[in-house]
């Protein structure tokens, strides 16, 4: 199993030089150089050239992108081009902020399509699957920008049960991190709720038909017995799957979830680095982001074999 | 209404940074010649209007503001966006500062005689003033700053503001500083209310280097406490301060990105005052219990439509005059502001002391811009391209002028652009058409000039007009105000009848706030500022 971890891990190197390298050419193609944001609306053309020059970003882009490389490799990430501190200080900074939430939601979204995708999945075609089965499509399409508002409106504003926006360190003030807290982590974790939910559903149904699980029944386990130690666990595989492949679409929320509530995370972090060309911080955010999905996606393999005896690393 | 993409501060902001509030240079020179230094403009002391209305300002609490943006640097020397500047202001002085009322008031520099050949002023400031450091600001003080933004190594964003006309800066004793000019410069205090102005800390500076920004040193009322990124920045009251001390304990000001939920926390009470509500709010706001919208109407910030002027179709004054008058700017502040703005004819609103009424203005006649499109050319009506902003605000300023212009047989097809590449493409010459918006700057020399001057650096439009580059030249060297304002009529009568610019609006600001804020007042330049508020017990 080691052998597999470690093969897994290296194979993330290579994986983490192709993002960080598409990203890299994406920007500079697409977007140009920053120098004009840097400088604002008042630069003179030969201040900008200097500045560029400065910079590097007049050297041929492989050379940019190699520089960087090279420097990332040594654990350098840089500075911020527009706000000249240490990039790996910008996110740590923010990180914070963004784990709790991405990690938080999931652990809800987990936890609460346990519950729901067994109900719909144990009672197909009930009434409780259909409420469940409809909840969950509109969990999926709800907007993330339009629940949290929504939210706010409802418990903070008419309410006034919890604050509209805003970030407290979970230490040294647990109580009121919760309070902040919990509308973006209930905000982002609804649409995961929503998939994760209709996957298991439809991954118990089939395997309550299986024969091992008529068997199960034929021996005389109680039903509840069959369900969960027999069925339940069976079925899990293809969530944790889901789980680990849209856990890098939960970025993708936390950027909106971010900005609505306010929180100082690395979502916003990002976007406000593409908007200003702020390549050293765009860079450094990528690569953690690819670090964080992969290693999950690892987690997910492993919990496999802990799942399904049949499955082995060796 | 979103007003701005909150990264796009620095392609609306910056040039907006400058709404300049005229000195009056004749009454100064006059004042000077007379009195040599001790010009003493009013009741200002330090920047602190005093504080208006019957109730006596009560002392204490602390100011929570619901900021747009997080800032990126605190230092003014290196910033650009305007999310800063609320900040900036209230942690460092400027030089001179500006008026609610559009004049240029005392700051550190308390008085300034311009000389007979008005090539050099000679300021006296005030003494004993300490940045928060214990350090001295005084006219060394000054002097490293001026010097630090003018040389060219540095790469300040804000050279390029002193350079053209500041050829240096000595230091003649403590409080005595004389700026040498390049050429009379009647423009020249203005920069100094703005981000050339903000006096740093030197020993700050040099002990600090590429960290001053966070950690920022300054001699304002205020100094700094804390900056978490994207979350919050806090200052609190110096009682070191040289000038009217703050009445606030501190202001913190916090990070929401999103109108909406700004909106909401000023009515939840979790933030006492902030600025850009989303319009749809700002009647909920009003009636509110506990809160109060405090606006100013018309703005110096304008919005409108640009093209090149030198490439076809648009070299075409006939065509875009047609298009001017096609325009139905009344209609934009109904459907696009519900109401809350004023129409723009022109670059300068009425606020301002060089304003004009122009004797030649647009208004919507859909019968002469057909005659005039005749008269072009384009009797059929043609298509072309309009490249906006890819915010709400941006595609909705798009959709109704194609619904507008569709009345003449115009047909456009709008190409959305993400609003940090917008300025940058139209520099480049890859759109031809689009919309935009600037903000008044302190003086009227530095708008108009970057604007209309030929070949000028933000003359994004390819004008030239020898008659006006004439005509800035004689503005901004005469000291007379009076001169000045006739001068700058005749200007604002040609870009007018020119069409560069078609001028559409100027959205109003207004700021939401509990009923406890007191003496706020807008200033111009569209950034708040916070140095004469109290808070009611």
């Amino acid at each position: 199993m080691w052998r597999y971890i470690i093969a897994r891990i290296a194979a993330v190197i290579p994986m983490t030089v192709l993002v960080t390298m598409a990203v890299f050419w994406l920007l500079h193609g697409l977007l140009g150089d920053p120098t004009l944001l840097i400088l604002g609306r008042d630069a003179d053309p030969q201040t900008a050239a200097r500045l560029r020059h400065e910079l590097g970003l007049d050297r041929p882009l492989d050379v940019q992108y190699l520089d960087w490389l090279g420097g990332a490799a040594r654990g350098d990430l840089g500075r911020s081009l527009r706000t000249r501190e240490p990039v790996a200080q910008a996110i740590r900074e923010r990180l914070g902020p963004t784990a709790e939430l991405t990690l938080a939601s999931m652990a809800l979204a987990a936890a609460a399509a346990l519950v729901l995708g067994t109900v719909a999945g144990a009672w197909y075609g009930s009434a409780a699957d259909f409420g469940v089965s409809s909840l969950c499509v509109i969990g999926v399409t709800l907007p993330n920008f339009l629940l949290g508002i929504s939210l706010i409106l409802v418990f903070a504003l008419t309410l006034r049960w919890v604050p509209s926006g805003g970030f407290v360190p979970l230490f040294p003030n647990p109580g009121a991190n919760l309070q902040h807290m919990a509308l973006p982590i209930v905000t982002l974790s609804v649409a995961y709720v929503g998939i994760l939910s209709l996957v298991l559903k439809s991954s118990l149904r089939a395997t309550l038909g299986a024969l091992y699980v008529q068997t199960a029944r034929a021996k005389g386990l109680v039903e509840r017995r069959v369900l969960v130690r027999h069925a339940l666990r069976n079925s899990l595989i293809p969530v944790l799957s889901v789980l680990g492949i849209e856990f890098g679409r939960l970025f993708g929320g936390a950027v909106v979830t971010e900005t609505v509530f306010a929180l100082p995370g690395v979502g916003r972090l990002l976007v406000d680095a593409i908007l200003g060309r702020d390549f050293p911080v765009v860079q450094a955010v990528v690569v953690l982001m690819t670090f964080g999905v992969l290693f999950v996606n690892l987690a997910v393999d492993l919990s496999y074999a802990w799942l399904d005896p049949r499955v082995s690393y060796g | 209404m979103q007003r701005r993409h909150p990264r796009a501060d620095s392609l609306h902001r910056p040039a907006s940074i400058l709404r300049r509030r005229r000195l009056t240079r004749r009454d100064l020179l006059r004042t000077s010649a007379a009195a040599g230094f001790g010009i003493a403009l009013g009741r200002y002391a330090a920047g602190v209007p005093a504080a208006r209305g019957a109730a006596a300002p009560q002392q204490g609490g602390t100011l929570r503001v619901g900021a747009v943006a997080d800032v990126h640097t605190l230092d003014p020397h290196y910033s650009v966006d305007w999310s800063e500047r609320p900040v900036m202001y209230a942690i460092y002085n400027t030089l001179v500062s500006a008026t609610p009322t559009f004049e240029i008031a005392p700051e550190l520099a308390r008085s300034w005689k311009v000389s007979p050949d008005g090539l050099s002023i000679t300021a006296s400031l005030a003494p004993d003033v300490r940045f928060h450091d214990g350090t001295a600001c005084d006219a060394a003080a000054v002097k490293w700053n001026i010097d630090f933004i003018l040389n060219q190594a540095n790469n300040s964003p804000q050279f390029k503001q002193l350079q053209p006309f500041l050829a240096g800066v000595d230091a003649g004793g403590p409080t005595t500083v004389t700026f040498r000019l390049k050429k009379p410069y009647a423009g020249f205090l203005a920069a100094f209310t703005e981000r050339p102005g903000f006096i740093v800390s030197p020993a700050a500076y040099q002990k600090y280097g590429k960290d001053f920004g966070r950690n920022p040193v300054g001699s304002g009322m205020y100094q700094f406490v804390e900056w978490l990124p994207d979350d919050h920045v806090a200052i609190k009251r110096f009682d070191g301060y040289w000038g009217t001390k703050s009445y606030l304990d501190g202001i913190t000001y916090k990070v929401v990105p999103d109108p909406a939920v700004r909106d909401t926390m000023v009515r939840t009470a979790e933030l006492d005052i902030t600025s850009e509500p989303d319009p749809k709010d700002v009647p909920v706001l009003q009636r509110a219990p506990g809160v109060k919208v405090v606006s100013e109407n018309p703005s110096g910030h304008w919005w409108g439509i640009q093209w090149r002027v030198d490439r076809p179709p648009f070299n075409n004054k006939a065509l875009r005059q047609a298009i001017a008058y096609g325009v139905d700017r009344d209609e934009f502040v109904k459907i696009m502001l519900g109401g809350r703005g004023s129409v723009a004819n022109g670059p300068t609103p009425s606020i301002v002391w060089w304003y004009s009424q122009p004797a030649r203005a647009y208004t919507y006649d859909p019968e002469r811009a057909k005659r005039l499109l005749a008269e072009a050319g384009y009797q059929k009506g043609f298509s072309a391209e309009f490249s906006t902003d890819n915010t709400p605000v941006g595609l909705q300023f798009a959709q109704l002028l194609q619904a507008q212009l569709k009345r003449l047989n115009i047909t456009l097809t709008i190409n959305p652009v993400d609003p940090s590449n917008l300025y940058q493409q139209v520099l480049q010459q890859k759109v031809n058409w689009t919309r935009t918006d600037w903000t008044l700057r302190a003086d009227p020399d530095g708008l108009l000039r970057i604007l209309f001057y030929t070949g000028n650096y933000a003359n994004s439009t390819g004008y030239s007009n020898p008659t006006v580059d004439k005509l800035l030249d004689q503005a901004n060297s005469t000291y007379d105000r009076n001169a000045r304002k006739k001068l700058y009529a005749q200007i604002d009568q040609q870009v007018l009848d020119d069409a560069p610019y078609v001028w559409v609006f100027y959205p109003s600001e207004d700021a939401p706030m509990r009923t406890a804020v007191q003496n706020y007042a807008w200033i111009p330049d569209s950034v708040p500022r916070y140095r004469s508020v109290w808070l009611t017990k």
